[in-house]
């Protein structure tokens, strides 16, 4: 197992990137970090820019698709399904212009990603021997408060992603980590699913209120039948702390329990999984997704960005 | 009361077997699986089938004998619990569908981890009988035994060497066995250049040699168990691998006689094969080869048995929760309908008892006043009493024949359509008329089910703030809660992962939906359309049927949403096919119909409403 | 031989939640306005369960400093009054504490007396009232006597008063030639049991992410001082990091954090609490710790970082004690099997024997007698087995 170092920077701590790549899609946040930390890209910055493959003729998405052409970004399409298509990207680019470093940066935009991209992304640069240091940042850009669709979502892919599961004996009972997020019902029926004991997380007022509330709210009857203690609150913006108590959690229950995250809600939770998932081994992390029926909301940014600095 | 003081786990699966021992209670299902035989124990999720396997386990019988200063039933074997779940599953699932890997690995990884999971299992069991011979205190001889014993299984099953010769030390080789399988995949995953001279014999040991020379080990050190039956338990056999499912109903018949059976599953197992679609060819019959016990209500033996199961069940919750001997009938009272007719009519309608005579279908008593304003509202209604024969202003059976034939039967659809029709009456409002009620019905709802039970009489309890020593809860407020819990089950159903199926190029259909679909026919026919005595509150499979739909009833079934009825075949080539269902009575409040099983309509017959030959587009969505 | 047990509390940075900076940052998991909804969550309302639970009881606390966090007030007095509830609970007879460089305001010039706060706080802080320490405050030093106990309790922040001295801990050569003259003069017979408390590490105390720049400065000095006087045991806080180190014979234990989540995250170490059993006379004992997991509470676990049972003051030969040891096995009535407990009692040695003891031990006994314990160290064994080859 490989050692993972991490830690929360902020944008002025960011060195000078040498790979960056984001993601071209509907929401208006899409374009934020590329603008905003173009300070830190200069002309030899290799700059990739990943398009899905669906929603191409959305007015958001074409504007999105222009600016990142302006910015001198070379565009690449793909399934946002598609789990191997980032690592092969990956792979093509770090094999064709950094074979000769020593180490590169490499700046991610997983704001408007998929999670499988961007779990993509992490299991390449976990289990591939590249004969260079890499330092990874993962940047995420808040989005304004947007309130809930009001159609209910189904959870049409439930499964292990690739890379971050292995198998196990089932001579323990299933401890299930559900990331909640504000769409209504999608971790309900979780719980059932796995037969499980099962633990919350969802952010604690610090950020943005009016979405934990809702978060509460649409999913009020899990919450009730929850245990207190078994309810974690979290930060947003303190993804330091995430990882410690999630991992720290982790570790007390894989004692007895057999353990699967299932991140349904913000993105940052589910890269804090991910990357418990490597640090631990024997954590899955499941993707719990409604596919193409997920509701499009054009999210913009309020301005924030998170950077989590991975080392590998 | 807070929800720390009344939800307690009721799922098998993670209590220990402590706990299961504690709280157990022994019904007739229990009785039948203790027999000295193959047992298939089937019924769907939560009703109790995890709980009655784990409570054949050693340690269930020495903690059971413990907190019940009594003697435990004489089992003829030792059991030895095997657990599966959904997470394996669908791991496997998608290990098979993966074709980049070797064909060795592809042919033998799933049994690998089959055998891998049953050795540690039977590692178990030899831990909790040496623990309970030596009553779970340092025992120096008992240690030497254990030794010895773990000397022989290391030899036996080819355990990797250097090793200690205890048993946690051979159960972490086993998982270190696991460890290298990982690491193996990862490798095949991730170094493109990997490549395997040959997988390490583990690989392609059979876990029933491995069974049988391990428990020969074990009458070899501790030789008061050197003539013992050995159970192996498999729980959940229906999301286990197909062909793992296969063998084992397929060894009822050839097994060593040391061995026998005690698998749970599925209401119904269909041996059609999901590959190849062939049948399998299994010579094992009921009855003669092995037993079968079914943990969910299909007639009236088994109707009376849960409801004295549930009596005792929510009394031992009672008493752990509450302070004072209140029962769970002075809580919820009965079911009679006159609690919810003496509601619905005033006194004036309903003349003095003393004149009366005792049958409630009597002049002037509650169902005459029901059918009465039920004429008089319900056009419908009124011209069957009168193609009856029966006077609609002055509705009482003349005979009892008319009493039998008649008037008994169209009750319960009165009832339910003449609060329906007054509710509708004004546009606006749609108030609960209080249908759901009583403690026989709360027990008839859950349909066998103990951990619906637990569940609803949970939300019940938590559903007031009264005073532990009074309460007692309205008609009305159970009628709203247990509304409003069927409503969360289907629900449920709805968000379970599995639940959605693409039906057509590119059109899924969800569980929920269909069921929604179902029951909202039911209850359309019952309370909205014409009036008729002959209704339908269950459904057959038929030939036209899309597959597809035929694997989410398969799943309805499997979850408790929907029932088998007349169970006859239990292991079938045909699947669901021509076989009879209804909605969970769980269900029925959802769609305000009566806790009561109707008339048979084919399934396709709903699904198509009469109008096209396709499911009806709106059932469906696109991705 | 007679025991004493001693809890020891570090680093708890306890703080209102209001507190933290950056807003939404979470530096600890002590907030003093945790009312604690789980006992498992609130790390006082585990410890006192686990104290419940297994019995515990101990004759002393101390507490190595940093009870709050960036000298927060209401921190500090919730601090203190926890530690109070815990001594309650455990029946210790005293508290002795002494000052962290969170508990004092040292890089604010304007404050003038940064110890004033702590000097008002309690009379029982941070030595017990009834026992004199108007040394403390005014020589950076005293000692505390009680019964057949002496602890030298040093203020390692006697010299912070600013952002630049902030940085530093010092012993002076001049405290040093002070406490030298007292100890001369004590009769130093009556007391079995002597240990040293202080916040600041003596020796360095590295790790891979930060830069060790505040290590005692005359901290080999101290040692050797100490040493001289038969000292048993150093106790320490300040690096949030657990460890037991033998310098020149002499145990240097670092009690890591008890709640702090700063620094502790990045070395992956554990919260830790732990009870000092420790022999009269010598410096000679063992440490039973425990975790703090989010979910269970305060628990014993297999291979943390700092084991859950380590022993110091082992002088024997390692050789010589697994020859021992093979020979009473062979000579058992059932040969090459053994509870570990049973084991103990007739090689009570096994109790004091550090890490890095253990694991030669464990290494002789398997390459040359093919024995090993299970589970093996540095965790607790159960038994020793002969193994299969």
């Amino acid at each position: 197992m490989k050692e993972i170092k991490t830690k929360g920077i902020s944008p002025s701590e960011l060195p000078q990137i040498d790979l960056v790549i984001v993601s071209s899609g509907y929401e208006k946040r899409s374009t934020f970090i590329a603008i905003k930390l173009r300070g830190c890209l200069n002309d030899s910055t290799i700059k990739l820019c990943c398009g899905f493959n669906s929603n191409k003729d959305n007015i958001q998405r074409k504007r999105n698709d222009k600016l990142f052409e302006k910015l001198g970004f070379e565009y690449i399409e793909g399934s946002g399904d598609d789990d191997h298509f980032m690592e092969a990207l990956l792979n093509r680019v770090i094999e064709k212009s950094f074979s000769q470093f020593q180490s590169i940066n490499v700046l991610i935009d997983y704001s408007s990603m998929t999670r499988l991209w961007y779990a993509s992304l992490l299991r390449c640069l976990y289990y591939s021997n590249y004969n260079l240091a890499i330092n990874i940042y993962f940047a995420y850009s808040f989005a304004k408060y947007h309130p809930p669709a009001k159609n209910i979502v189904q959870n049409i892919h439930v499964n292990p992603i690739d890379g971050y599961s292995q198998f196990s004996i089932p001579d323990k009972p299933t401890a299930l980590i559900i990331g909640m997020g504000y769409e209504a019902e999608r971790a309900y029926g979780l719980t059932e699913y796995f037969d499980a004991e099962t633990f919350l997380f969802y952010n604690d007022n610090s950020k943005e209120e009016e979405f934990v509330k809702d978060v509460e709210r649409l999913n009020n009857d899990l919450i009730k039948i929850i245990p207190p203690e078994r309810i974690y609150k979290y930060p947003i913006s303190d993804l330091e702390y995430l990882e410690r108590i999630l991992y720290d959690l982790c570790k007390s229950l894989l004692d007895k329990y057999r353990v699967v995250i299932a991140p349904c809600g913000p993105k940052p939770f589910t890269l804090i999984s991910l990357l418990i998932s490597l640090r631990l081994n024997n954590v899955d992390v499941w993707r719990i997704s409604p596919g193409d029926t997920r509701n499009q909301i054009t999210r913009t940014p309020n301005g924030e960005i998170l950077i989590y600095q991975v080392r590998i | 009361m807070t929800k720390l003081d009344i939800y307690e786990s009721f799922n098998a699966r993670y209590l220990s077997f402590e706990d299961i021992a504690r709280t157990f209670i022994a019904n007739s299902q229990f009785e039948q699986l203790l027999g000295n035989n193959h047992t298939l124990l089937m019924g769907p999720r939560g009703s109790g089938k995890t709980t009655l396997l784990k409570m054949l386990t050693p340690l269930s019988q020495y903690y059971f004998s413990k907190y019940n200063n009594s003697k435990n039933w004489d089992l003829q074997f030792l059991a030895i619990y095997i657990p599966t779940d959904i997470q394996w599953k669908r791991q496997i699932e998608i290990f098979n569908k993966h074709l980049s890997y070797p064909q060795n690995i592809i042919d033998n990884f799933p049994r690998f981890l089959v055998t891998n999971n049953i050795l540690i299992c039977l590692l178990n069991t030899f831990e909790q009988i040496i623990n309970i011979n030596s009553d779970f205190s340092s025992n120096d001889a008992i240690l030497y035994q254990e030794t010895q014993l773990c000397t022989q299984l290391i030899n036996s099953w080819n355990i990797e060497k250097p090793i200690l010769p205890s048993l946690n030390s051979i159960k972490q080789a086993l998982y270190k066995r696991l460890q290298f399988g990982n690491t193996l995949l990862k490798k095949f995953r991730y170094e493109p250049n990997f490549q395997l001279d040959s997988l390490p014999d583990y690989f392609y040991q059979d876990y029933f040699d491995l069974i049988l020379l391990g428990c020969t080990d074990f009458g070899n050190v501790f030789k008061e168990y050197r003539n013992a039956k050995w159970a192996l338990c498999f729980d959940e056999l229906e999301i286990s691998p197909d062909w793992l499912q296969h063998e084992l109903i397929q060894k009822f018949r050839s097994i060593d006689q040391r061995f026998i059976f005690k698998l749970t599953t599925s209401p119904l197992v269909s041996i059609v094969d999901k590959l190849s679609m062939k049948t399998l060819e299994i010579e094992a019959r009921e009855d003669e080869d092995y037993r079968v016990v079914r943990t969910w209500n299909y007639n009236l033996k088994g109707e009376i048995e849960w409801n004295s199961f549930g009596e005792k069940l929510l009394t031992q919750k009672f008493q752990r929760f509450f302070d004072n001997d209140r029962k769970p009938i002075d809580v919820f009272g009965s079911d009679e309908e006159t609690r919810n007719l003496s509601k619905n009519f005033s006194k004036l309608k309903v003349q003095e008892r003393s004149n009366l005579s005792n049958s409630p279908y009597a002049k002037g008593n509650y169902y005459y006043v029901l059918f009465k304003e039920l004429a008089y509202i319900d056009e419908t209604f009124r011209y069957f009493l009168i193609h009856k024969g029966i006077d609609p202003s002055n509705p009482f059976p003349h005979s009892d024949e008319q009493l039998d034939q008649i008037f008994r039967k169209i009750l319960p659809i009165a009832i339910f359509r003449f609060a329906y029709k007054k509710a509708n009456k004004s546009i606006r409002s749609r108030k609960n008329p209080g249908l759901y009620y009583g403690l026989p019905m709360i027990y008839e709802l859950c349909d066998g089910n103990p951990r619906f039970l637990i569940g609803l009489v949970d939300a019940l309890l938590l559903s007031t703030n009264e005073n532990a020593s009074k309460l007692k809860i309205t008609i009305q407020q159970q009628s709203i809660m247990i509304h409003d819990f069927s409503k969360k089950y289907l629900d449920l159903i709805g968000s379970h992962p599995d639940s959605n199926r693409e039906i057509y190029p590119n059109k899924f259909l969800n569980l929920g939906t269909l069921l929604k679909e179902i029951g909202s026919y039911f209850s359309s026919k019952m309370l909205r359309e014409n009036f008729i005595m002959d209704v339908f509150s269950t459904f057959v499979i038929d030939a036209n049927v899309p597959d597809k739909i035929v694997e989410l009833i398969e799943l309805g079934v499997h979850l408790g949403a929907v029932i088998y009825l007349d169970p006859k075949t239990v292991v079938s080539s045909e699947g669901l096919r021509d076989k009879k269902f209804r909605l969970s009575y769980l269900l029925h409040p959802t769609f305000s119909l009566p806790i009561r099983e109707f008339k048979s309509v084919k399934l396709s017959t709903i699904l198509k409403k009469g109008k096209h030959e396709k499911i009806s587009d709106q059932l469906t969505f696109s991705l | 031989m007679s025991v004493i047990k001693i809890a020891v509390i570090s680093d708890m940075h306890c703080m209102h939640s209001l507190s933290e900076k950056p807003v939404g940052h979470i530096s600890t998991y002590l907030h003093s306005d945790d009312i604690g909804k789980s006992e498992a969550r609130h790390p006082i309302k585990a410890l006192k369960k686990l104290i419940e639970k297994e019995e515990l009881e101990t004759d002393l606390i101390l507490c190595p400093g940093d009870i709050t966090n960036f000298a927060d007030k209401q921190g500090l007095i919730t601090g203190w009054s926890f530690l109070e509830k815990i001594q309650d609970k455990i029946g210790a007879k005293h508290i002795i504490a002494t000052v962290g460089n969170h508990d004092i305001e040292n890089r604010n010039e304007n404050v003038g007396n940064v110890f004033l706060d702590l000097q008002l706080l309690d009379p029982e802080y941070p030595n017990p009232s009834k026992l004199n320490d108007s040394n403390y405050w005014s020589l950076g030093y005293c000692f505390v006597e009680y019964e057949n106990i002496l602890v030298l309790n040093i203020n390692s922040c006697f010299f912070q008063s600013n952002a630049v001295t902030a940085k530093k801990s010092k012993i002076d050569i001049s405290q040093l030639e002070a406490i030298k003259n007292e100890l001369a003069k004590k009769d130093l017979k009556k007391f079995e049991y002597r240990m040293v408390l202080i916040h600041h590490h003596p020796i360095a105390h590295s790790n891979m992410d930060y830069e060790d720049i505040d290590k005692l400065d005359n901290g080999d000095e101290l040692i050797a001082l100490v040493n001289q006087y038969k000292f048993q045991i150093i106790i320490h806080g300040h690096k949030h990091d657990a460890r037991l180190t033998i310098f020149n014979s002499l145990p240097i234990f670092c009690a890591g954090s008890f709640s702090s989540l700063m620094n502790v995250i990045d070395m992956k170490s554990d919260n830790t609490f732990h009870i000092i059993y420790l022999e009269s006379g010598e410096s000679k004992g063992y440490i039973k710790s425990w975790i703090y997991a989010p979910q269970e509470g305060w628990v014993s676990r297999k291979d943390t970082r700092f084991p859950c049972l380590t022993g110091f003051g082992f002088k024997g030969d390692l050789n010589l004690l697994a020859r021992e040891i093979n020979d009473w096995l062979m000579a058992s009535v059932l040969p090459n099997v053994s509870y570990y407990e049973k084991l103990l009692s007739s090689f009570p040695d096994l109790n004091f024997l550090t890490k890095e003891n253990q694991m030669e031990l464990a290494g002789i006994l398997k390459n040359t007698y093919g024995l090993e314990f299970s589970p093996n160290y540095p965790n607790k064994p159960d038994v020793i087995l002969k193994l299969i080859t």
